[in-house]
């Protein structure tokens, strides 16, 4: 109880931190920075829980900023419903999605979720032009209403909101990976899927799942997006982004609860930053990337995590934990 | 079938590619009965194994299993169904604590009974919130066969034991296996002649994806006198 009670307010203290940096930093900033950890935990969900890299979740993000647009565009002006039609809409589409791709393994699943990102470019910036302007996009800063109790069309309302949807998220996902027999049998899917059908279990069931709740997540993302820029194009799908967010991922630390806030931060940062004295910032953070695997391929939170928990291991060996009791 | 027989395995012929590995294997396996597969490296006990938990699909033939056939069902509905298969790597969930490795076979079998695996091995209750990664060999075996045997399987088919353990751990194994006979038959393959005469009531010899022989007299087991077969 101690453990869950503590892992929650850990949670609590690092957003409530987080916003409190309103002060320091620039609000647009940490905004960006949430909404793209929020995008960032379903990617690092799969890679980090399930072992499924995927170069597609530009098309995963545009589900729900397209979702949420449309909406907004053609049906209504409440900020929060369109937020929810994203949510749906992406839940609804990554059900379908997911049927077809989990059944792939591997490399043959981070090419397929490419190949269906281009495919998902091609349908918002051409085929489907005539509703969604391709890359001018639909514009909805004149059709988006001030919402009730945080009102999402103000700055200061969305950053907020996007603080409130992360330790949603957060808590969801902490429960989801920490607590939940489901995040332990990802893990078994990562680890060795064989032994876990020995076990009796049907695998491709909690792939599928894992890999529709991570994906709506970063449906959830990108109706947030939606709302924050009071815009959406086709761009949001490009297959250029789709390493961003897997650099993140790793940079942070894959599967960790705090690995995709730390990446987002530093990466959002860096190109800010150091953007405004390299014109190639990406550069950096190739660097930073290799350093970072090399130092021990878990990310920054990862590697920080595997030494504390190998110091706590070092200080229970050293008790004498076995008695003669223990046979075998 | 023999309605006495939980297991009939009928001319049973695998192959890895164009490479025949097993040739018309016939066997069975009574309720609450100990069997072991003896063979020397390659003579293709593993894929026996395998093919009987549904890892390998044979190229014809028939695995039946309480009176159901196996053969074309996926591993995970063979284990549902109560056959359930141990391999030889010792691979536990390295990133899982002992507790969170019995949860998932709890999970996915709906038995919550934890007190028979403790019975069996009382060591895993000492090491229930150690992870995986931290286990030895021996200690990776009792995890993997404390997981099995949650669900109440009727069959266990454990490949290869002994392998990498001390010989302490191995007498302790047999007096294991005696024990967890009384709920369920088991089908041991191994190499450790010792250990297989002490555990098995009945042995088949294979040699080159053949069954060459049937040893089922007690003092022949005992004095592995069926050594000249392998």
């Amino acid at each position: 109880m101690k453990r869950f009670l503590s892992s929650w307010t850990l949670i609590f203290v690092v957003f409530i931190l987080l916003y409190l940096m309103k002060g320091i930093l620039p609000a647009a900033f940490l905004t960006e920075v949430v909404i793209f950890s929020i995008y960032a935990m379903g990617c690092s969900f799969l890679i980090g829980c399930l072992g499924l890299t995927s170069f597609g979740q530009p098309a995963f993000l545009a589900f729900g900023a397209y979702g949420a647009g449309v909406y907004l565009y053609y049906f209504g002006t409440n900020s929060y419903m369109a937020i929810l039609v994203g949510i749906l809409v992406s839940l609804l589409l990554n059900m379908l999605v997911g049927t077809f791709l989990v059944r792939l393994s591997s490399s043959y699943f981070t090419l397929c979720n490419q190949a269906f990102c281009v495919v998902t470019f091609f349908m918002f910036q051409k085929a489907l032009v005539k509703w969604t302007f391709g890359d001018n996009g639909l514009l909805l800063i004149s059709r988006m209403e001030p919402t009730p109790v945080i009102d999402l069309t103000s700055p200061s309302g969305i950053y907020l909101f996007s603080f409130i949807v992360a330790i949603l998220v957060w808590l969801f996902f902490n429960y989801l990976m920490k607590k939940s027999v489901f995040g332990a049998t990802c893990l078994c899917v990562k680890n060795n899927e064989q032994k876990l059908r020995f076990l009796g279990y049907k695998t491709f069931n909690i792939k599928w799942l894992a890999f529709v709740i991570a994906n709506t997540v970063a449906g959830l993302a990108g109706a947030l997006y939606t709302v924050y820029f009071c815009m959406v194009n086709a761009n949001i799908a490009n297959v250029i982004g789709a390493a961003d967010v897997v650099a993140i991922s790793m940079l942070g630390g894959a599967g960790t609860l705090f690995g995709p806030l730390v990446g987002s931060f530093l990466f959002i940062g860096l190109k800010d930053i150091v953007s405004r004295f390299i014109s190639h910032w990406e550069v950096l953070v190739g660097f930073l990337l290799i350093v970072v695997m090399l130092a021990g391929e878990k990310g920054i939170v990862g590697s920080l995590e595997a030494y504390l928990e190998k110091r706590k291991n070092k200080k229970s060996q050293l008790q004498p934990a076995l008695t003669k009791e223990g046979g075998l | 079938m023999d309605r006495s027989n939980l297991v009939e395995v009928r001319n049973l012929n695998a192959a890895y590619g164009q490479s025949n590995v097993l040739f018309d294997i016939n066997l069975a396996i009574k309720p609450n009965e100990r069997v072991a597969i003896v063979g020397r490296n390659g003579a293709g006990k593993t894929t026996l194994l395998k093919c009987m938990a549904s890892l390998l699909t044979p190229t014809n033939g028939s695995v039946v299993f309480d009176g159901k056939e196996l053969v074309g069902k996926r591993s995970y509905e063979v284990a549902r169904m109560g056959l359930k298969y141990i391999d030889q790597d010792k691979h536990v969930f390295l990133d899982l604590t002992v507790r969170e490795n019995l949860e998932l076979s709890s999970y996915a079998t709906g038995d919550y009974d934890w007190d028979k695996v403790f019975k069996h091995f009382p060591k895993l209750k000492i090491l229930i919130d150690r992870k995986g990664a931290f286990l030895s060999g021996g200690e990776r075996q009792m995890l993997m066969i404390g997981r099995a045997i949650l669900g109440d399987p009727k069959v266990l088919l454990i490949d290869e034991p002994t392998e990498g353990l001390a010989p302490s751990i191995v007498d302790d194994l047999v007096t294991t296996f005696h024990e967890l006979s009384k709920d369920c038959a088991i089908l041991t393959v191994g190499q450790n002649l010792s250990f297989v005469s002490r555990v098995a009531e009945r042995i088949y010899a294979m040699k080159e994806g053949k069954l060459v022989a049937e040893i089922t007299d007690e003092a022949e087991i005992k004095n592995n006198s069926y050594s000249h077969y392998l």
